[in-house]
């Protein structure tokens, strides 16, 4: 997507401490748009044991359809958000029955899902042609103009893109929801339950094909409210979603399967490092950060420890629970 | 039999050679066009890199995402030997295989000792390779630098010249041996150990199979193949640029090719390349990049579901031999 920092050529020492606040604040706001598309991701793949790839590509279609409504009909890009999501959830809906009718394994998930990837870039060629198109121009300037911070000198600088705050309450709103979801409703027990044991989960009456589906239906969902956040900030181009793979992939990994809130913090984690190595050093390189990051994380492994030594304290309470439940 | 396989696959693999070394005399005598050597070049460049994915991603299960990578590495080694060292053409086809295998070795080694990262993080991880090899080439400038690579003034032997006819037989060369290394990988040993880790790795290990080192050995051989034919496609392409070089589809075609042919079974990929390929050349002169992709995909998609096991699969059950006979031919 191009540089997404403002690029300071001339770097003097008073302006640093505010160049490096400034790359924060836009790499934690920015990285939440990633950290939605990651969290969608993180739900399919982790629970549901399905890898989607296309889930990138239904994030741009989204972004194409906002695009059109907006620039072509004239919508406020907010209002494409009512039927972008009902048409996402039944898309999810509809690829999760593929997979389920099939009865499609992780791997093999990828490999379909990649298909349909390249099917979808190609498609999306055909119908918005392969030109960079931007709705800037056509969307109410709130969307496009700079929020100053109204802060004393020399913070009064700080600036935060529309999009960005977007994008930023958009991951707060979601992840809450998402994980009021699966915590304290009874249909997201029953899909932690899946997470950990299907066949287990269905001998206890979860039904398991009603909350994929479902589930499958509110990940790709979050895929459209990003895809209208990607349609006001920034270009659209077909082949997009390959530039995000890496970011994506790196902090669904990174955040732990099945754990959207983790990915929520990886995403944005990982974009606020691109943002400070884009500073002081070679821009072009800050793609390898990510990837970097990811190899060293998973060569070394904390996140993996951390998550058995979790895993083995829940079993352990789990007992004690189900003990003092049943006097004996 | 022998160790090297049966002798009736290897007449086979003579014949073959024969004809195909015959093939350019045969176009000129029919006189039915140039088209022909060139379909016939691609159809080797896939059929290597289908088959030396196979060896590899089909035999122990392990698919990689990544050979893109190892096919782009190939490529750049070759142009930067040419264009910035002078070396003549042959010469840097064994390095563009070498650097290729040391690619691999070193991802390797670090990826094969974490149990955890098998099946789609495997595919995933090679593929985020992928990306840093081409970030690193875009910007580097001795190798490409953003700009891209043009190769063909390099070409002073002339291998590309009158119609790629020189290129054609280093095609053949490389095809031959990689589809042989796969036959051979196949029937002997070291094949039983690679489908012994498809089947169920930690079984295999706790029998005694050292299913690190034939990872490692397998995956490098297989991206030393990869590296040949790319150094051969570069003088091919004539100008290379990173986009196009280690474009996602890549690998991804490969893998098509060897699904559809049949991954299970060492000729499955010569099978699908043939098929995919010629069709694909049918498709681009119809002049659309774009249809040509979204057939590539439907074909993927359609394969996995409907023929998970590959013609190859497909005519064996057909003809009543069961996936058992055929291991036990093998034998």
């Amino acid at each position: 997507m191009g540089s997404f920092y403002p690029v300071f050529r001339d770097i003097d020492l008073s302006t640093n401490i505010l160049l490096l606040l400034q790359t924060i604040i836009s790499g934690i706001t920015f990285g939440a748009l990633f950290g939605i598309i990651a969290m969608g991701l993180s739900l399919t793949w982790g629970i549901l044991r399905i890898a989607n790839f296309a889930h990138l590509s239904f994030v741009l279609l989204a972004a194409y359809i906002s695009y059109t409504l907006s620039v072509d009909f004239g919508w406020n890009p907010l209002l494409t958000l009512i039927p972008i999501i009902p048409v996402m959830f039944v898309i999810g809906v509809a690829v999760q029955w593929v997979f389920m009718r099939y009865k499609v394994t992780t791997f093999t998930s990828l490999l379909l899902t990649f298909g349909l990837f390249i099917v979808m870039e190609n498609t999306m060629t055909f119908i918005w042609t392969a030109d960079q198109i931007s709705s800037r121009r056509s969307i109410p300037r709130y969307f496009t103009k700079a929020i100053r911070f109204p802060l004393p000198e020399p913070f009064d600088r700080l600036s935060l893109l529309p999009p960005d705050l977007m994008a930023f309450i958009a991951a707060i709103l979601l992840g809450g929801g998402i994980f009021y979801l699966l915590r304290y409703t009874r249909w997201g027990r029953g899909v932690l339950a899946m997470a950990q044991d299907p066949v287990m989960a269905q001998a206890y009456g979860v039904n398991y094909e009603r909350s994929a589906l479902l589930l499958s239906g509110i990940a790709t969902s979050t895929a459209g409210v990003a895809g209208v956040i990607v349609a006001v900030k920034t270009s659209l181009f077909p082949s997009l979603p390959i530039t995000w793979i890496g970011r994506v992939v790196a902090a669904v990994i990174l955040g732990g399967l099945g754990n959207p809130l983790g990915a929520l913090v990886a995403a944005t984690g990982l974009v606020t490092v691109e943002g400070i190595w884009s500073i002081y050093r070679q821009p072009a390189l800050a793609p390898l950060i990510s990837f970097s990051i990811l190899v060293a994380v998973l060569i070394i492994q904390p996140g993996m420890r951390l998550q058995k030594l979790r895993d083995q304290r829940k079993i352990a309470k789990t007992l004690r629970d189900t003990l003092e439940e049943q006097p004996v | 039999m022998n160790r090297f396989g049966k002798p009736r696959i290897q007449i086979g693999f003579v014949i073959v050679a024969v004809l195909l070394l015959a093939y350019p005399s045969l176009i000129a005598v029919i006189g039915v066009g140039n088209f022909y050597i060139t379909l016939m070049l691609q159809i080797l460049v896939w059929v290597t890199l289908s088959m030396s994915w196979n060896f590899f991603s089909g035999y122990t299960g392990y698919s990689s995402f990544g050979h893109g990578a190892f096919y782009g590495i190939g490529m750049y080694t070759t142009s930067t030997l040419m264009v910035q060292a002078g070396f003549p053409f042959l010469l840097t086809l064994p390095f563009a295989g070498l650097v290729s295998a040391l690619v691999s070795v070193v991802v390797g080694a670090i990826i094969f000792r974490l149990p955890q990262l098998r099946g789609e993080l495997f595919s995933l991880l090679t593929l985020a390779m992928t990306f840093i090899v081409a970030t690193i080439v875009t910007n580097v400038d001795w190798i490409d630098g953003g700009g891209g690579v043009y190769i063909r003034d390099a070409d002073t032997a002339g291998f590309a010249a009158n119609n790629n006819i020189g290129l054609y037989y280093v095609a053949v060369v490389v095809a031959l041996l990689t589809c042989y290394l796969g036959y051979y990988i196949f029937q002997s040993r070291w094949g039983q150990a690679l489908f012994a880790i498809r089947d169920d790795e930690d079984v295999a290990d706790g029998l005694g199979v050292p299913t690190f080192r034939y990872k490692l050995l397998t995956f490098a051989v297989s991206s030393f193949c990869v590296g040949l034919i790319g150094g051969t496609q570069s003088l091919f392409i004539g100008y290379l640029e990173a986009a196009s070089v280690f474009a996602v589809v890549t690998p991804l075609i490969a893998l098509m090719m060897a699904i559809l042919g049949g991954s299970g079974i060492w000729y499955g990929p010569i099978i699908g390349a043939v098929i995919i390929t010629t069709l694909r050349q049918l498709l681009t002169s119809g002049d659309s990049a774009v249809l040509n992709q979204i057939f590539i995909g439907l074909v993927l998609i359609f394969v996995i579901l409907f023929i998970p096991d590959g013609i190859a699969g497909l005519l064996n059950r057909t003809f009543g031999r069961t996936q058992l006979q055929t291991a036990e031919d093998s034998q």
